[in-house]
């Protein structure tokens, strides 16, 4: 069974890598097969995970999950071609519940847990580099620049140097473009009209600035997201060809 | 006027001088003198403003003229039922200019309004002649025009008598007659307007004239003004001939002619008249009506006769002199050339529009009508030309008619015309011809905007009436010819352009041919190749035979050995103790909590990174719960569970327990996190059973049991949705959450990382290999690590020379495409099939 599995397994991979040629009938094949035997794996693991242990009356569970299990058949009837004007009013107040109550918690979740921790640890950062040395170390930021120096050259030119001073030199540069993206990126995305006024030119001068900083950021970021969506593509790639690879040499073998 | 100088004297009655305007209080002796009639004869007793005046009467003419409007002064023989309709005594009547004058027998209050322009000529005419002021007084009293117009007509002027001359003045308006008389009586006038009494003695007059009685056809004022002027005052008498105190030759010509009554619309609409120009007014009457120095400068016979003013007979510089000034025909030949000339430039484009009117119903239909209401009917006529003299006649057939025939002129179809012209008015010509009948005829300016000609053509300037007679032209530029005149060459070119690109034929689309069978076969095979040769590239680091052994141990080629192998370990173990630290400080026999948030579709990159973590944690001897927010995931939560317990040697359930799926995405978090959903009360994926049936997990019932939320996400939603809710709901300090992701959701996730709200955050297959490094195994993370250094430097080549290509130059196209791309006479007879 296990083998049939593994052997399956391969001619799906196989018939993926049949789009080399172009597309086909194979892959389309392939795709199809993945996308059906997800959708149906996904609905046995809910009958046999979700509905199972709350539907079966030695759990006893039945009445604590009553409300969900009307909500779920009211939003059955919304299948159906001909619907009338009831069965969509309770429908949609199961899926007003379902969106809303998720709705909710994202909002709540993104205000609380992503959206003011940020700008408090944006808040947080401090350019000064001494500020990111090790715990303990008395240093004041005239010697900091003063050890800048040989410790620069010694790691260009002999690998070494002190690391406290290296990578307090690299916390703050990172803070540093951490303002700078931050700052940049929200003007970037100020839509305003020419300001007037005679400081009207230097404020655009302003923004125009700040917007570049921020286009160069995003252009940063979105380089990076598409970088790391390529490695990790390479690396579903070379599992699949390892896993052909395994499973030739492991017959032979 | 006196009606209208009395009240105005009246209301600014010198006696307070806080009531007097400012020019007028800086005159008080000038005032006193006209008024006390004790007008000095002795010219040392003259201000000296006045005594540099030629005489006295002309300063009055002058004034007189130029305060008065011209058309106002030229035509009193047809405004005598104006004076019955309109009371010079209703002070609400008169226009404001009219009603701002001051009296017109006061010259010194009134000089200072007086025009440069007109001022200056006399003043000039006077120097020239001082020498004959003395010889010929009366001569020199009047102004050049009167005076000849005076000589023209001498014998009906000797013939004149008072009672002829204020008998003529019955046909004249009060305020006209008196205009016309205010030269001879001005002193008289000026004392009988500051009487009280004689105001109200004027008011009842002025009532009985309105009944209709023409035996007493003037006020008493006026016959009391009448009777003072026989009565002479010394200053006048002194100065001024006896004709200078008769009607002006114009006056008296005018009222022995037998002068068609007024029309209505002249007398009913002033404020119409007003705004008509001088020029149209004084072209059609006489010739005494013409100012001299307009009449005197074309007609003529020599130059020389002309007395010139001094800036008229000053040498010009060419390039200072306007054009327009430049352009003063200096003889009579060329005068009437220029004036037929011109008369054909101003009347063509009202013919043309007339045409125009035929053939296009929607631009000139309403131009039509008003012709037809007007009956003006402009036409290039000859220029008439008097029999006798064979000058210019001063006036056009058509224009005397419109004046003369004014019942046919109706005031209610001008009223009405002038409201629908509306603002079309406001376009229409100024100081054209449009502009001498108020805008009835519809100007050139107003075709202009229907015919799309004048755009690259610019039309000359409107010549007026003013030119007929020999003025200089003054060109009237359109806001098109303003245009054009600004940069005509580029307007033309830019209307040009924009016609040949609104008039270019759709072109098709220039796509590529399309590839032929042989070739999209032979592509996709070079297409193939390249992808095997990348494949095989990738594959060759995985054959086993090919792989790198170091001391009986399987090392990837990308790995370096010895001292940088020493570096490259120490790295990776500084990362993973910085990112993974908290699982070292976990205790034994604590709960973790994974969740599997990965599908099928990324397991190869997320699978070795699970397994990894799964050995870290358990090589810490914590006890692992793994759910997932994927149905998908709980299966491949299970067999990644199995592998490591099988490498561990462990049996399922006792260390390692796989709850399955938590429906519910985020409020399935939200339950667990704060405890709504039980632990204890999720059930084994594989057995079915309750987390507390196992043995090794009695005392674990809520989240709060959990040690650390491990989380083993593809995707940055699933992560920040545990990221968040564990920022919200947990409030334990000792609860760690820690993330190994995909290499995509790596950028995501840092932000969290820096803030601290991630503990820990490794990433991909090089965080998994760290993981194995550290653990000195080699597994699959290492194994990829080869081909994925391949990967990545062949991509690098590629984005390398495909940015190279792209930056060179594009090779000539062969001409088979080029020609595919143009459109040929096929596509065009298509296009107009499909027409």
């Amino acid at each position: 069974m296990e083998l049939f599995g593994t052997v399956i397994a391969a001619l799906l991979t196989l018939m993926v890598f049949s789009y080399i040629f172009g597309d086909n009938v194979l892959f389309k094949l392939a795709a199809h097969i993945f996308v059906g035997v997800s959708v149906g794996y996904a609905l046995i693991i809910l009958g046999y995970e979700v509905f199972a242990p709350v539907l079966n009356p030695n759990e006893g569970r039945l009445f604590s999950v009553l409300p969900a299990l009307i909500f779920c058949f009211l939003l059955i009837p919304k299948l159906l071609p001909s619907q009338n004007e009831l069965v969509n009013t309770l429908g949609g107040i199961a899926m007003a519940f379902v969106l809303g109550v998720g709705a909710a918690l994202s909002v709540g979740g993104v205000l609380f847990g992503t959206l003011m921790p940020q700008i408090s640890a944006t808040m947080s950062l401090s350019l000064n580099p001494t500020h990111y040395m090790e715990p303990g170390t008395q240093i004041s930021l005239g010697d900091w620049f003063i050890a800048l120096g040989p410790t620069l050259r010694d790691s260009l030119l002999y690998g070494t140097g002190d690391p406290n001073i290296l990578d307090s030199l690299g916390q703050c540069l990172s803070a540093l473009i951490i303002i700078l993206g931050t700052v940049g990126t929200f003007f970037y995305f100020n839509f305003v009209v020419r300001p007037s006024g005679p400081l009207g030119g230097l404020r655009e001068g302003f923004v125009r600035f700040w917007a570049g900083m921020g286009r160069i950021m995003i252009i940063f970021t979105l380089a990076a997201l598409f970088a790391n969506t390529v490695i990790a593509r390479v690396a579903v790639l070379v599992s699949r060809l390892q896993f052909l690879v395994g499973l030739i040499f492991n017959s032979q073998g | 006027m006196p009606a209208e100088s009395d009240e105005v004297v009246s209301d600014e009655t010198p006696s307070d001088e806080g009531d007097l305007p400012d020019w007028m209080s800086d005159l008080p002796a000038e005032s006193d003198e006209v008024v006390s009639d004790e007008t000095p004869s002795d010219d040392g007793d003259l201000p000296d403003w006045m005594s540099d005046m030629p005489a006295v009467d002309e300063p009055a003419e002058a004034e007189t003229e130029a305060i008065t409007p011209d058309w106002l002064s030229d035509m009193p023989a047809e405004s005598d039922e104006v004076v019955s309709d309109e009371t010079p005594s209703d002070d609400g009547d008169l226009p404001d200019w009219m009603s701002d004058m001051p009296a017109v027998d006061e010259p010194a209050e009134t000089e200072p309004d007086t025009p440069d322009w007109l001022s200056e000529m006399p003043v000039v005419e006077a120097d020239d002649e001082t020498d004959d002021l003395d010889v010929e007084s009366d001569k020199v009293a009047l102004p050049d025009w009167l005076a000849e117009a005076r000589a023209d007509d001498s014998g009906k002027e000797d013939d004149l008598t008072d009672k002829d001359m204020f008998a003529s003045e019955e046909t004249l308006p009060d305020w006209l007659s008196d205009a016309a008389t205010t030269a001879g009586v001005a002193g008289a006038t000026a004392s009988a307007m500051l009487s009280p009494d004689d105001e109200m003695s004027e008011s009842t007059e002025t009532d009985g004239l309105s009944d209709g009685e023409t035996e007493i056809p003037t006020p008493a004022w006026m016959s009391e003004a009448a009777s003072e002027s026989l009565e002479t005052p010394d200053w006048l008498s002194d100065d001024a001939s006896a004709e200078s105190l008769e009607t002006p030759d114009w006056l008296a010509g005018d009222s022995d002619q037998d002068q068609p009554p007024t029309p209505d619309w002249l007398t009913e609409t002033p404020k119409t008249e007003l705004t008509t120009p001088d020029w149209l007014t004084d072209v059609p009457t006489d010739d005494t009506t013409t100012p001299d120095w307009l009449t005197k400068m074309p007609t003529t016979e020599s130059a020389d006769d002309i007395p010139t003013a001094d800036w008229l007979d000053t040498p010009v510089d060419e390039a200072s002199t306007p054009d327009w000034l430049t352009e003063i025909p200096q003889a009579e030949t060329d005068i009437e050339i220029e004036i037929e000339t011109e008369t054909k430039i101003e009347t063509e484009p009202l013919v043309e529009a007339e045409s125009e009117a035929d053939h296009d119903a929607q631009s000139s239909n309403w131009m039509a009508n008003l012709r037809d209401e007007t009956e003006v009917e402009p036409t290039a006529e000859p220029l008439p030309v008097d029999s006798d003299t064979g000058e210019f006649d001063g006036q056009f057939a058509w224009l005397s008619n419109l004046r003369s025939d004014d019942a046919e002129a109706d005031t209610a179809d001008i009223a009405d015309t002038e409201s629908e012209l509306g603002d079309t008015e406001s376009v229409g010509e100024t100081a054209g011809l449009g502009a001498a009948v108020g805008g009835l005829i519809p100007t050139p300016a107003d075709e202009r905007i229907d015919t799309p000609e004048p755009l690259v053509q610019p039309k000359l300037g409107k010549t007026t009436s003013a030119a007929a007679v020999g003025m200089t032209t003054l060109p009237t530029l359109e806001p098109q010819d303003a245009l054009l005149k600004s940069d005509p060459d580029s307007l033309l070119h830019a209307a040009n352009e924009f016609y040949e690109i609104a008039t270019k034929r759709p072109q098709p689309a220039t796509l590529p041919a399309p590839l032929t069978q042989p070739e999209k076969l032979m592509g996709g095979a070079i297409r193939a190749g390249l992808y095997l040769l990348f494949i095989s590239l990738l594959t060759l680091p995985l054959i086993p035979g090919l792989q790198r052994t170091v001391d009986n141990h399987t090392v990837a080629w990308t790995e370096p050995l010895w001292a940088k192998g020493e570096v490259l370990a120490k790295q990776r173990s500084e990362l993973i103790s910085e990112e993974l630290g908290v699982i070292d400080i976990q205790p034994v026999n604590s709960v973790a909590l994974v969740s599997f948030d990965y599908t099928p579709a990324t397991e190869g990159e997320m699978k070795p990174l699970a397994q990894a973590m799964l050995r870290r944690l358990r090589g810490q001897g914590m006890r692992i719960i793994a759910l997932s927010l994927n149905p998908e995931g709980s299966a491949l939560a299970q067999q990644t569970i199995d592998e490591v317990l099988t490498q561990r040697g462990e049996t399922y359930g006792d260390t390692i327990i796989n709850v399955g799926f938590i429906p519910g995405q985020i409020n399935g978090i939200r339950a667990l996190l704060s405890e709504a959903q039980r632990l204890d009360n999720l059930t084994d994926f594989q057995s079915g059973n309750d987390l507390n049936q196992f043995d090794n997990w009695q005392e674990v019932e809520t989240f709060q049991d959990v040690r650390l939320l491990l989380l083993l996400s593809d995707e940055a939603t699933t992560a920040r949705w545990w990221i968040e809710q564990m920022d919200v709901q947990s409030n334990s300090a000792e609860q760690f959450l820690l993330a190994a992701t995909s290499a995509t959701v790596s950028p995501f996730m840092q932000p969290y990382r820096d803030s601290e709200q991630l503990h820990g955050h490794i990433a991909g297959i090089n965080g998994a290999a760290a993981m194995e490094s550290t653990r000195n195994t080699f597994g699959l993370a290492r194994q990829m690590l080869d081909s994925q250094s391949i990967a990545h430097l062949i991509i690098i080549i590629l984005i390398a020379a495909g940015t190279i290509i792209g930056w060179m130059p594009p090779l000539n196209e062969p001409d088979e495409k080029k020609e595919k791309t143009e459109p040929t006479d096929e596509d065009h007879d298509n296009e107009e099939e499909d027409e």
